[in-house]
């Protein structure tokens, strides 16, 4: 592929580098899109309404989908971290991180299938590095319940933790988990600041271990003790950040689902993978 | 097959094949006075299953279809994968689709889909002789004719009007053409054009198999203007306006789609009478052959 395609693809998805393009001097041109034809027009470029448009329209997607599967953290996301860990995640969105082919490839970009274990990843690392372990459990938890309710839909798991059914998730946070998530809910329905957020979102001495599981089309959270946790770990076959290693079914289960849904136009379409719709019936006009 | 052999359809609209909304079946025969001439729909080289249970009937019943593919990089000149080639192919033939369009750009990167998100062609030499040449593998594969469609832009890199790049690629690869007036309008915002400031003199019109109209979304920031394709909105008046100038250098257009895909019913019965009403007073279809 022509290098001005990865420059575009880099100057839409990596925010940062626009700005260094844009705002870059001709000698610096050179080393940020070497080999190509068309630098002057790449700065240009860069520095357009319209592509500005185009990184808008990413990094609107990315804040919605992550709106969406985290639903307690996503406002802690933005506090703690701000604009530039979404930045950072798009940068870095098409970067091998252990895809399947044939998988999450063929689902629109910003499906949470595509966007929620991006993000979870960088979610982890950035509050690793902040010394901030509860939030990343914060977290594997909105994730935990957002999978189980995608699975509830019909859709295949993403990860498979044997010997829980597809789609569960072994939860073991070492604060007060339902209490956080009680006061991170009163501060949603005032809509208050990033910085109020920081004030007053903070764990309680606790411990709290469940499975969220998909059952009968909804989400079942099942509070068990440690003793029972522990059970379970010893017997779970394998990570839970590592893809079941036959992973064929995965791959024609999702097959039926991309192969039932409505992809063209709309990434928010979504159709469950058990069943295609009736077809509807005309009605006179 | 050539596309000057394709024959005339007329007004088509683009929907899911679902048929939510808008539920193209309400503008079939028998139905309404008001029909469609034929159903366009977009899907994944995978989505065959999918199509036959929602079109078997109609298939069966002959409703001309016009099929738009969404997995091949058309600005490349590198083959595609056999499943994409064999799955886009299993849809064309089952539907027996009157022709085949695909908005020319990058569609997926590094094996990613990227949808609403694709690349837009670069205009330049090397870009058309690159699509040009795909174009021609496409069309030695498929089982109808393949065109080419401008796509939507907000940036691009280009060396010429997206007009000239359409018309060198339509020649170099003898092939037929989509043109989206949407797609056009924003392009010209996007580019920095007056709304008419376009190489009309030198296009070839009469490789223009396909138009097609849809709703625009303006978008301001502060005094930057985007224009951006939006098929859920009604269709804008910038699409009728620039139909009606250039319509009577369209004398070998085939279909008029409109793309509607999210709108109600009422809104795609109005749009389907202002069509029919402008495509009569400009004689779009009187050459049908």
């Amino acid at each position: 592929m022509r290098i001005e395609y990865e420059l575009y693809q880099r100057l839409t998805w990596d925010p940062a580098f626009r700005r260094a393009v844009a705002g870059a001097d001709s000698s610096e041109i050179e080393r940020l899109a070497p080999n190509s034809v068309h630098l002057e027009a790449i700065v240009k470029l860069a520095k357009s309404p319209g592509l500005e448009e185009e990184c808008y329209r990413r990094i609107a997607s990315l804040f919605k989908i992550s709106a969406e599967i985290f639903s307690y953290s996503h406002q802690l996301f933005v506090s703690y971290f701000g604009d530039e860990f979404f930045e950072r995640v798009l940068a870095s969105y098409f970067d091998d991180c252990g895809d399947l082919k044939g998988t999450v490839e063929i689902l629109e970009p910003f499906d949470g299938y595509v966007a929620g274990p991006r993000l979870l990843r960088a979610a982890k690392q950035a509050a690793k590095l902040a010394q901030m372990s509860w939030l990343a459990d914060l977290a594997g938890y909105d994730w935990a319940v957002w999978h189980a309710a995608r699975v509830a839909e019909g859709w295949p798991a993403l990860e498979n933790v044997p010997p829980l059914v597809p789609g569960a998730t072994l939860l073991s946070v070492t604060y007060d988990l339902p209490s956080l998530l009680r006061e991170i809910k009163r501060l949603q329905r005032s809509g208050v600041s990033p910085e109020i957020y920081r004030q007053r979102i903070q764990p309680a001495p606790g411990q709290y271990y469940a499975v969220i599981l998909p059952k009968d089309g909804q989400v079942m959270q099942a509070k068990i003790d440690r003793e029972l946790y522990e059970d379970i770990s010893k017997n779970r076959s394998s990570d839970s950040n590592i893809l079941d290693p036959d992973y064929r079914c995965f791959i024609e289960e999702l097959g039926i689902v991309v192969a039932n849904s409505f992809l063209c136009c709309s990434p928010e379409f979504r159709r469950s993978a058990n069943s295609l719709a009736d077809v509807i019936a005309p009605e006179p006009h | 097959m050539h596309y000057s052999e394709i024959p005339t359809l007329g007004i088509g609209l683009a929907a899911d094949v679902a048929g939510g909304q808008p539920n193209y079946r309400n503008f079939l025969p028998p139905h309404g006075p008001d029909k469609i001439d034929y159903l366009s729909f977009g899907a994944h080289h995978i989505q065959l299953p999918r199509i036959k249970h929602f079109l078997s009937d109609l298939i069966h019943d002959r409703l001309p279809i016009v099929f738009h593919p969404v997995n091949f990089n058309i600005s490349t000149c590198n083959t595609e994968e056999d499943d994409v080639v064999i799955g886009t192919r299993g849809i064309a033939d089952y539907t027996s689709a009157i022709w085949m369009g695909q908005d020319v750009g990058i569609w997926a990167y590094r094996g990613h889909y990227l949808g609403p998100m694709l690349i837009p062609a670069i205009l330049d030499e090397a870009s058309v002789s690159e699509t040009a040449a795909k174009v021609k593998y496409l069309q030695a594969l498929m089982p109808c004719p393949f065109l080419i469609e401008n796509p939507p832009v907000n940036a691009c890199l280009e060396t010429m009007h997206m007009l000239d790049f359409m018309r060198h690629v339509s020649e170099e690869a003898d092939c037929g053409m989509v043109l989206d007036l949407g797609h056009l309008i924003g392009y010209q915002q996007a580019t920095g054009r007056d709304r008419w400031d376009m190489p009309l003199a030198n296009f070839p019109f009469e490789r223009v198999v396909e138009i097609h109209v849809a709703g625009l979304q303006f978008s301001r920031v502060g005094s930057d203007l985007n224009i951006i394709d939006q098929h859920a909105y009604p269709v804008h008046d910038s699409c009728w306006e620039l139909l009606e100038a250039i319509g009577p250098e369209l004398k070998c257009l085939r279909g008029l789609t409109l793309e509607q895909e999210y709108c109600e019913d009422h809104l795609v019965l109005e749009h389907l009478r202002k069509a029919r009403a402008l495509s009569d007073k400009l004689g779009l279809f009187s050459h049908a052959n």
